[in-house]
């Protein structure tokens, strides 16, 4: 039996997401909720909980709306967004970016996987893995330097 | 000239120069810690792949050591040569991060496989002692600091598998030997130019693993489930080793700190030791503090949090600990609550009549 159903993990990932917006809007008013640490610990929850949902939703092959998927996406859109141009912050970001590996490479993996894999398979996927950690690691080393210089 | 030799020659320029002095420091790739979580994170999913790619490749690997003890091997030293040219280039680093990971998981499945025996007389202990080797070589010659944290996981946990996978006396020593060597690792690497960066990773893992199995191991071996006997005696000999960890610890950070003589020097022991026998049958919460202690001293606030919050889940896990009872536990923990109030009101007044 799972630790949680996929529905459990989108509406707690959703209540996460509600207190960080809430979070951040308090942070604009008091100073006590302009610290780092808690929008980061949040964005965790958050970002972990969907993640897991939409993994479910992929690997759950008689689901057919896949709101998991949908609501991820969408989380990651707009935290994406908000995180790059509004309130920077590089490891949210990078949170986001480890969600995005792990969703897509779920999505391969479903794709490719039959049970009969061969070699051929195997090396793809790793390949494809270490492809996007590249990329994400390539575009927030930029942003760093970015922001130092 | 490759990176490392162009800083060498840097290095002894400025040292004829009389700018510095000892040996150079390994250099650091300065990756923040968001990518290198990124990194490690994904580079261990790679190597799961690139491990399944071997087991598709050729049938029945896990009972043919002598086909996957030469493949992990070279697949070692491809990472090796790749680690060496890989500065900067991320593809490369994670590739070879990947690559080794594979290949000690292979060497270590070759090692399991050998290490088997007919009849239950399995060497697991040598087991261990190959793997741990492996990854301690690797660590060296692996200068990546992500790399080098994943080996020196691999080290810390080969470490406590050493002490747990017989069911004897050396089980109880698994958590005192890993805060030790956390330990060592750290006054090491705070104690020497060239040790500076290539031992906080070691140290980090260790302390890490040590967290982790004073929280789940310890309860899953059932270290605390209420014992008699001998097991009870071993258990507290264990707890005492842990003991003058935190006291030996204050002392050699208040020795860094030009500000305290002597007499504050032995002071900040003295209390360490003070709360340290006060906890001794919680030896989480010693361990959770001296990494606490560490992280401030060698200003690493990453470390610091990890080390509260080490503290903090221990105490909370600690109080379903069975080898005591409620009201004993409670009463430990009230005795230092309160030494520690006491330590810090005095401390207070103390430094406000030293500012009068």
């Amino acid at each position: 039996m799972p630790l949680a159903t996929n529905e459990e993990l989108l509406s707690t990932g959703l209540l996460n997401a509600l207190l960080l917006l809430a979070w951040e809007l308090a942070g604009t008013r008091w100073a006590e909720f302009s610290g780092r640490v808690g929008r980061r610990l949040l964005a965790l929850a958050m970002i972990a909980l969907l993640v897991f949902a939409a993994m479910d939703d992929i690997f759950g092959r008689d689901r057919g709306l896949h709101v998991g998927v949908w609501c991820w996406l969408a989380m990651t859109l707009v935290a994406g967004g908000c995180f790059l141009r509004l309130r920077r912050d590089l490891p949210v970001l990078a949170m986001l970016a480890l969600g995005i590996i792990a969703v897509v490479t779920s999505a391969l993996a479903e794709f490719v996987l039959t049970g009969r894999e061969t070699a051929f398979e195997m090396f793809a996927l790793a390949v494809a893995v270490i492809a996007q950690g590249t990329g994400a690691a390539f575009v927030l080393r930029r942003l760093a330097r970015g922001e130092t210089s | 000239m490759s990176h490392d030799a162009r800083a060498q020659d840097l290095w002894q320029r400025l040292r004829q120069a009389d700018v510095v002095s000892g040996h150079a420091p390994d250099i650091d790739d300065e990756t923040p810690w968001y990518l290198a979580a990124l990194i490690g994170v994904s580079a261990w999913i790679a190597a799961l792949f690139f491990f399944g790619f071997f087991l598709a490749l050729f049938d029945d690997l896990y009972r043919q050591p002598a086909l996957a003890f030469p493949m992990g091997a070279a697949c070692c030293v491809v990472a090796w040569l790749l680690l060496r040219v890989a500065r900067g280039r991320d593809f490369i680093e994670q590739f070879a991060i990947a690559t080794s990971l594979v290949g000690q998981l292979l060497i270590g499945m070759a090692f399991g496989e050998w290490g088997e025996r007919p009849g239950g007389d399995d060497h697991w202990r040598l087991v261990w002692l190959g793997v741990g080797s492996v990854a301690a070589i690797m660590y060296a010659l692996g200068r990546l600091t992500m790399h080098r944290f994943l080996c020196g996981v691999i080290v810390a946990v080969a470490l406590l598998a050493i002490c747990l996978v017989d069911d004897d006396a050396t089980k109880h020593f698994a958590i005192p030997l890993l805060a030790w060597a956390m330990f060592a690792a750290w006054w090491r690497s705070a104690g020497h130019d060239r040790l500076a960066v290539a031992l906080p990773p070691l140290a980090w893992a260790l302390g890490l693993v040590l967290l982790f199995s004073t929280w789940f191991v310890a309860r899953a071996i059932g270290l605390f489930s209420g014992r008699a006997g001998q097991a009870r005696d071993l258990l507290l000999i264990a707890d005492a080793l842990v003991v003058p960890l935190l006291p030996l610890c204050a002392y050699w950070l208040a020795s860094r700190q030009s500000a305290l003589d002597a007499r504050g020097r032995l002071f900040a022991m003295v209390i360490a030791a003070g709360f340290a026998l006060l906890l001794w049958r919680a030896p989480g919460v010693s361990i959770g503090v001296t990494l606490a202690l560490i992280g401030f001293a060698l200003y690493r606030p990453a470390l610091l949090a990890v080390g509260l919050l080490g503290a903090a889940a221990y105490l909370f896990d600690y109080y379903y600990h069975l080898q005591l009872t409620l009201l004993e536990k409670s009463g430990w923990l009230v005795a230092a609550g309160v030494a520690v109030l006491a330590v810090r009101w005095a401390h207070l007044r103390f430094a406000r009549k030293e500012a009068a």
